[in-house]
């Protein structure tokens, strides 16, 4: 757990985080630009097919 | 156990039966903050502070900020106490074992679960502080559109100054608000917490359920807010509020970004149902660049917004009911100095004045009592009530923070939205984390001036059980009773098959004098109304 998390008491909820980003200018924006490309890169890979079942 | 209700405000203290050991427990409001709880004895409210609330009200003194806000009045105001000034024996575990407050800050509480708090429990508490008191404590679900408004700009203005000097809110509630006369106070000066690089504000979404939504909900579709925040403590959710708009309404400011896309990307974050989904955004946005400065846009963007919403509702049934009623115009000279005779008096400590209207009997009786709460459910009344009265202290400037300062310049009644028909009882958590009206105020003098056939034969409430409930209250009441030949009451009943027959002057007479002590009695003018001054009958 991070130091983020432990501060939170309350669910701010991950859409309202995002949202945040979105709203707050054109720095926001930026951030929510910076946050999508780091989501695209290091999105977990999905299963292949081709793998042999054990 | 009864309880003391000489102690208003946050918590109440309690005494046992025999009455000479005073107990305190933990608010039953104030359990979700774990580095911080209240709890109130002898009249006072504490506030203890485990040793993380401790470092951020330490950290909290040396801001400009904070101090100031108390100077202006805009924070509760606060101290630290030292625990060995406080009242002894206290039971602070809600139930549980507690410890004496003077064991607080040693290492006597057992926090291994064997003899002191139970393990899951073990919070240490290290110091107490100490809040003014708030004379009497309201809910968002009980104040007009501009209260929450006012309430609203007050928690972002707050903000604002926080983040400044790298604090914020932890939470942004409009429970940690209330109103003294009608200036708006912050109370929950645990909720200032330092801020960690990177950290977005978590109590945004909070925000929009309870203030942004209702007050875009009144602003944009007239539709009444309390119920809504009544129905569901933690307010609107941004998926619902979206259901209730239309699509006109994503023309309005704010609807887009705040209700729109909120609902939208929770949607989509829930449907992706990654355990860590939250934990990943938020240290994603961190390592993106999120700094403060974004808050400080989003809140500036807020702080617009709501300024600019109004609630454009100009006509209710009851706003000019005072002007358009024949009988109550020839009276009201008469009753209000019959009223003032009695007000006159003595002095009082609170005031209720049941359907107050337009507030002409609670500004009399604010002259010699210690607050009124001026109650009405009908929401346009109360929120035309709530502006005269914020004009009133427009035109007052500011002497301090003083208590006597604070209420020349903002009164010392506070506007309420209130359906004695329909009262909101004990909500949230156990039934007990927001309390009846009765559990948080208890009235000196009662005004219940041409209310009492509304309430019978409106309402469809026995006469029997209206006068019981008043005399239950143990108040004095000035009472005044419209007989049936009123033509307000012949209105009422005029498409009425059951004709509410115990609503009669005669029935009226006999209830009185089985449950009240009757003082005085005046016939007024309209010779259909009469006003009754009584006591509470001593059992």
């Amino acid at each position: 757990m991070n130091m983020l998390t432990t501060l939170a008491y309350l669910d701010p909820g991950a859409g309202s985080l995002l949202l945040q980003a979105i709203v707050g200018g054109s720095a926001g924006l930026l951030v929510f630009a910076r946050h999508l490309w780091r989501s695209w890169r290091f999105r977990p890979s999905a299963p292949s097919s081709q793998q042999p079942l054990e | 156990m009864n309880r003391v209700f000489d102690s208003p405000g946050i918590g109440s203290a309690v005494t046992d039966s025999a009455g000479d050991m005073r107990l305190a427990a933990f608010d039953a409001g104030s359990f979700r903050d774990r580095s911080a709880r209240v709890f109130a004895a002898e009249g006072k409210v504490f506030r203890a502070l485990s040793a993380e609330g401790l470092s951020d009200w330490n950290r909290l003194q040396q801001t400009r900020f904070f101090p100031q806000a108390m100077r202006d009045g805009t924070i509760v105001r606060t101290a630290m106490v030292p625990v060995s000034n406080l009242p002894a024996a206290y039971d602070l575990g809600a139930g549980h074992v507690g410890a004496a407050v003077s064991d607080w800050d040693s290492d006597q509480v057992n926090d291994s679960g064997t003899g002191g708090f139970p393990a899951e429990d073990s919070i240490k508490w290290v110091a107490v502080l100490q809040h003014q008191v708030v004379p009497v404590v309201t809910y968002p679900y009980e104040w007009s559109f501009s209260m929450l408004r006012d309430a609203a700009l007050l928690t972002l203005s707050l903000l604002q100054q926080a983040i400044a000097e790298d604090f914020i809110l932890k939470d942004a509630t409009p429970y940690n608000i209330q109103f003294i006369g009608t200036r708006p106070v912050f109370i929950d000066t645990s909720s200032f917490t330092p801020i960690s690089p990177g950290q977005a504000w978590e109590g945004y979404q909070q925000f929009c359920q309870q203030f942004l939504f209702p007050l875009m909900l009144q602003a944009y579709r007239d539709v009444d807010f309390q119920p809504w925040l009544r129905g569901r403590l933690q307010g609107i959710a941004p998926q619902q509020m979206a259901n209730l708009l239309s699509c006109r309404d994503l023309l309005r400011s704010g609807v887009v970004s705040h209700v729109w896309l909120h609902a939208r990307l929770n949607q989509s974050n829930r449907s992706r149902s990654a355990s860590s989904m939250q934990d990943g955004v938020a240290r994603s946005l961190a390592e993106s660049g999120f700094d403060k400065t974004t808050i400080l846009n989003n809140v500036t963007g807020l702080q617009k917004l709501i300024a600019g919403l109004k609630w454009r509702a100009t006509q209710s049934r009851w706003v000019d009911y005072d002007a358009a009623s024949a009988p109550v115009h020839n009276d009201s000279q008469t009753k209000e100095k019959l009223v003032r005779q009695v007000v006159e008096a003595r002095n009082w400590g609170q005031v209720w004045d049941i359907g107050c209207n337009m507030g002409r009997y609670s500004q009399i009786a604010a002259a010699k009592a210690d607050m009124v709460l001026a109650l009405d459910s009908d929401h346009l009344t109360i929120e035309r009530l709530f502006q005269s009265l914020s004009m009133q202290s427009l035109g007052t400037k500011p002497a301090g923070s003083h208590e006597s300062d604070v209420r020349q310049t903002f009164g010392n009644i506070v506007p309420l939205v209130f359906n004695l028909a329909d009262p909101s009882t004990g909500l949230g958590w156990n039934g007990s984390e927001r309390k009846a009206l009765g559990d948080r105020s208890r009235p000196d003098l009662i005004l219940c001036l041409a209310v009492i056939h509304h309430l019978v034969i409106s309402e469809n409430l026995l006469l029997d059980d209206v006068l019981r409930w008043l005399a239950r209250m143990n108040s004095s009441v000035i009472l005044e009773f419209v007989d049936r030949t009123d033509p307000q009451v012949q209105s009422l009943l005029i498409n009425r098959s059951d004709q509410v027959l115990d609503y009669s002057r005669q029935n009226a007479d006999r209830l009185i004098a089985r449950y009240f002590q009757l003082q005085s009695s005046w016939e007024l003018p309209s010779g259909t109304r009469t006003l009754f001054h009584l006591q509470p009958r001593r059992s």
